[in-house]
């Protein structure tokens, strides 16, 4: 039951992580351009890596 | 390419460029945990800004993105006056500039409720999330409509933390 309310107030109706957002809202601006710089970077990655793709970035 | 945010915001700020980051970068600067790839940002279109942008951009060599190698572009005022919207790849990564945004039009239009918050120890104006909704609910292509329930979480919570308690990092 609690772990039905817990997984209810980190996720939004409409599917969104809540937790993240709040982890986020605790950084300043320049923490979270640096945090989104370094995931976009492992995003690229992973893209160049999918099976079929042909960019190099 | 992904853009050097400190080495770009660095420039723009010393040239006092007038520019507010739009799109993707300022839902990030705001919390919203959203990816991209570029930084977009609208500007101010007088004779004075145009130069100051081209001043602060050109060291980066701005070139069209996506454009054929032979057509001729010069990065300079006269051009940026002669456009409106410019798609750039530069040495610091892909920018985008912005004369006009749908909806709600001019740099002057959008700097009134504009966010100023301490970005890399500079001021810098950023597009308020309420806009950027605005925006993304108007174009609604299937990337916009995908971001928009985390934008609007975003701003739910911030707004709900002290009254938008992601103050202690505005200026």
């Amino acid at each position: 039951m609690k772990e039905e309310t817990e997984k209810k107030d980190s996720v939004s109706p409409s599917g969104v992580d809540r937790t993240l957002i709040k982890k986020y809202l605790k950084m300043t601006p320049t923490e979270r351009l640096l945090a989104h710089h370094s995931a976009a970077r492992l995003a690229l990655e992973l893209r160049k890596h999918a099976p079929g793709s042909t960019k190099a970035d | 390419m992904l853009p050097d945010l400190q080495k770009l915001i660095e420039a723009l700020c010393r040239h006092q460029v007038e520019f507010i980051i739009v799109g993707g970068m300022a839902a990030v600067a705001q919390g919203a945990p959203v990816t991209t790839f570029d930084l977009d940002i609208c500007y101010r279109r007088t004779p004075e800004n145009l130069e100051r942008l081209v001043v602060a951009l050109s060291p980066f060599n701005p070139n069209l993105r996506g454009a054929p190698e032979e057509l001729p572009f010069v990065f300079d005022a006269r051009t940026l006056s002669m456009g409106c919207n410019f798609t750039l790849s530069t040495d610091a990564g892909d920018v985008d500039l912005l004369g006009e945004l749908t909806v709600i039009g001019s740099y002057d239009a959008l700097e009134p409720k504009a966010q100023t918050l301490d970005i890399f120890g500079f001021p810098v104006k950023v597009m308020h999330l309420r806009d950027l909704i605005r925006v993304k609910e108007a174009i609604g292509r299937l990337k916009d409509r995908a971001v928009l329930e985390i934008l609007k979480e975003t701003l739910r919570l911030s707004e709900e933390e002290i009254g938008g308690n992601h103050a202690p990092a505005e200026i």
